[in-house]
């Protein structure tokens, strides 16, 4: 359990799955998913049963999810309009300026993902 | 809390629960972080109703002016160009749709209520203020692509040497430092997740709160306050000054003479009443940490260098372009404000600094707002309700001491713009203040300036601006704690800016 490659996912909407679609493939890595969505695309697809951490992601969460997940490598794999936070002006720029901010406070890497076009 | 929590199920929300035995709910365990950006998840059937809704009272009201018997002295035209306004304000208010596609209806309203034709209704999107916005836009992209705002934030938590009252002036003192001359949402938008980060740092749940609240709402202030000082720090500032500019010579300068003295008062008056109405309990926070990750990002590089350089120069032909252009002979405008912003980006361009991929993160919505703001206040004048509202308005302004006269336009302006687009009331505003300067003896500029600036004190509601909303969205303060405290700053706030003017007007300040 403690050799495996522990692997947080943020997001599991349509970025997420292509993330989780590929790291399935390796039995050895375990995989943690964290959305804040009730049922995200990964679960109507059956990718996942559910999903690990209900969490909006924020500085104020992270220390707290990286507690409890402890990833050795993150895959932030969220578009901003799947953070369900409307069409407010700026929301755009606010989530990505918050993936930065997780990006520098995060201890081991984070990878961003493109966002998935169907 | 269970009040907050049956408002969330009125509206909708769900709220994150932690399940998979990974992370412990919040009443489980002590170590449960605070929760912000609760997602908002809405059925396509609730959509559909929101929308129907929405727009439907939009056309109500719209036909219910319409309606109306028509005033005396009012022309046809005039009267249906009020219903244009109507339509304007409920739809850039209510937002049945996303506010750019809303804005983009406000056109298609003019020619449908006959008060414009589509060269006329479409003109206005094409004037240079609106491409100095645009091009203030580029610029902030260009910042935030580089990095350069985080590192302006980690150096003013820096130089707050851990006070929590230095901290909040410091990130208030760079945010409006940087709205002056960048869009504010955009500004705002950048900055809360440094103060989130420096929230997070404190590990009493309660103090970590009441400072996060502390620094937002200070953020999105100071957003709002830097954005009086120039042309480009808000689009009601860009609309008024296109309706000063076809009176007189208008230039970026000139918008400063009032915009500076305006920041010097209203500025520390906020950061003041800020701090007195939100106590953290926290006389210091642990400046560590961004110490720490100054060292990791190291120091400035060459393309962070030359946007900063690029940047200070714009400003500087900003502000004396005109001057520039006459000691060198250059052709006339070359160095007005749009065409500096312009020439700031190609610049950046060539020196790919920024290129066209970066730009795709801009809020072009803007675009399409000022122009519909400019093609309303165009409608306002062609169709004669400036002149109506004028002749109506003049002679009881024109007797009124000018400090009345301040303190009603300060205060309508403050209190519309919490319910009102701020670009829809200057858009209207203006070109009504300009007539009624024509029919007496008062100075354009100190009616037109106070009621515009005084948009900026937009503070108690999520429709009162950009920033507002996107707090909201966040769900980091409280509805009531956002209107209590907006509405004590936009007294205090439009009661100082009236006093300022009256002084102001009393030197003969222009």
């Amino acid at each position: 359990m403690t050799d495996k490659l522990r692997v947080l996912v943020i997001g599991a909407g349509q970025t997420g799955s292509r993330v989780l679609r590929q790291l399935q493939k390796d039995a050895s890595i375990h995989v943690t998913t964290a959305d804040p969505r009730a049922d995200p695309l990964a679960v109507k697809e059956g990718l996942i049963k559910a999903v690990d951490i209900h969490e909006a992601l924020t500085p104020l969460t992270f220390k707290h999810v990286i507690e409890e997940a402890k990833p050795d490598l993150i895959f932030l794999a969220m578009r901003p309009e799947d953070m369900g936070l409307g069409a407010a002006s700026g929301v755009d720029i606010l989530v990505a300026e918050l993936q930065k901010e997780i990006a520098a406070l995060a201890k081991v890497p984070v990878i961003e993902v493109s966002p998935a076009h169907a | 809390m269970v009040a907050d929590s049956r408002r969330r199920k009125d509206e909708g929300l769900t709220t994150p629960k932690c399940i998979a035995g990974l992370v412990s709910p919040p009443h489980r365990s002590q170590r449960a972080p605070i929760r912000i950006l609760l997602p908002r998840v809405l059925s396509p059937f609730q959509n559909l109703t929101r929308f129907v809704g929405r727009f439907g009272l939009v056309l109500v009201l719209t036909a219910a002016t319409l309606l109306l018997p028509r005033p005396d002295g009012l022309s046809p035209d005039g009267h249906r160009a009020i219903a244009a306004f109507v339509f304007t304000a409920t739809i850039l208010g209510l937002q049945p749709v996303s506010l750019p596609i809303a804005a983009l209806m406000v056109p298609l309203s003019l020619v449908a209520l006959g008060v414009a034709d589509a060269n006329q209704a479409f003109e206005t999107f094409s004037r240079p203020v609106v491409f100095l916005i645009l091009g203030s836009l580029f610029l902030a992209e260009a910042l935030r692509k580089h990095g350069l705002t985080r590192r302006l934030a980690l150096h003013a938590i820096r130089l707050a040497h851990g006070s929590t009252s230095r901290l909040l002036l410091a990130l208030m003192l760079l945010t409006a430092g940087l709205s002056m001359w960048i869009e504010n949402t955009a500004t705002a938008a950048m900055l809360i997740p440094v103060a989130i980060t420096i929230a997070s740092q404190v590990q009493d749940r309660a103090q970590s709160q009441r400072l996060l609240i502390l620094l937002v709402l200070g953020i999105a202030y100071a957003a709002s306050i830097g954005g009086m000082v120039t042309i480009t720090g808000s689009s009601a500032n860009a609309v008024a000054s296109s309706h000063l500019a076809q009176t007189r010579t208008w230039t970026f300068l000139d918008w400063m003479a009032f915009g500076v003295p305006s920041f010097l008062v209203i500025f520390p008056l906020t950061w003041l009443l800020l701090k007195r109405l939100h106590r953290t309990g926290i006389p210091h926070v642990d400046a560590e940490p961004a110490l720490k990750q100054l060292a990791e990002i190291g120091p400035l590089k060459g393309a962070e260098k030359e946007l900063l350089a690029t940047l200070a120069v714009a400003i500087v032909l900003w502000i004396a372009g005109p001057q520039i252009e006459s000691l060198f002979g250059l052709p006339t405008s070359l160095l007005s404000a749009a065409l500096v912003a312009i020439i700031a980006v190609s610049y950046l361009a060539v020196r790919e600094i920024i290129a066209w991929d970066d730009l795709k993160g801009v809020s072009w919505g803007i675009f399409l707002i000022i122009g519909a703001g400019l093609a309303l206040g165009e409608a306002v004048v062609r169709t004669g309700v400036a002149d109506w509202v004028a002749d109506n308005a003049a002679p009881v302004v024109a007797q009124a001491p000018v400090l009345v006269a301040l303190l009603v336009l300060t205060f309508a302006s403050a209190l519309l713009t919490n319910v009102l687009n701020n670009t829809t009331i200057a858009a209207v505003l203006v070109p009504v203040l300009l007539r009624i300067a024509e029919q007496s003896t008062l100075n354009p500029l100190y009616l037109v300036m106070p009621a515009t600036l005084a948009t900026t004190f937009g503070y108690s509601l999520p429709s009162a601006s950009g920033r507002m909303a996107l707090i909201a969205a966040t769900g980091i303060l409280p509805p009531a704690t956002m209107f209590r405290t907006g509405m004590i700053m936009m007294t205090a706030s439009a009661l100082a800016l009236a006093l300022l003017f009256y002084v102001l007007e009393w030197m003969g300040w222009s």
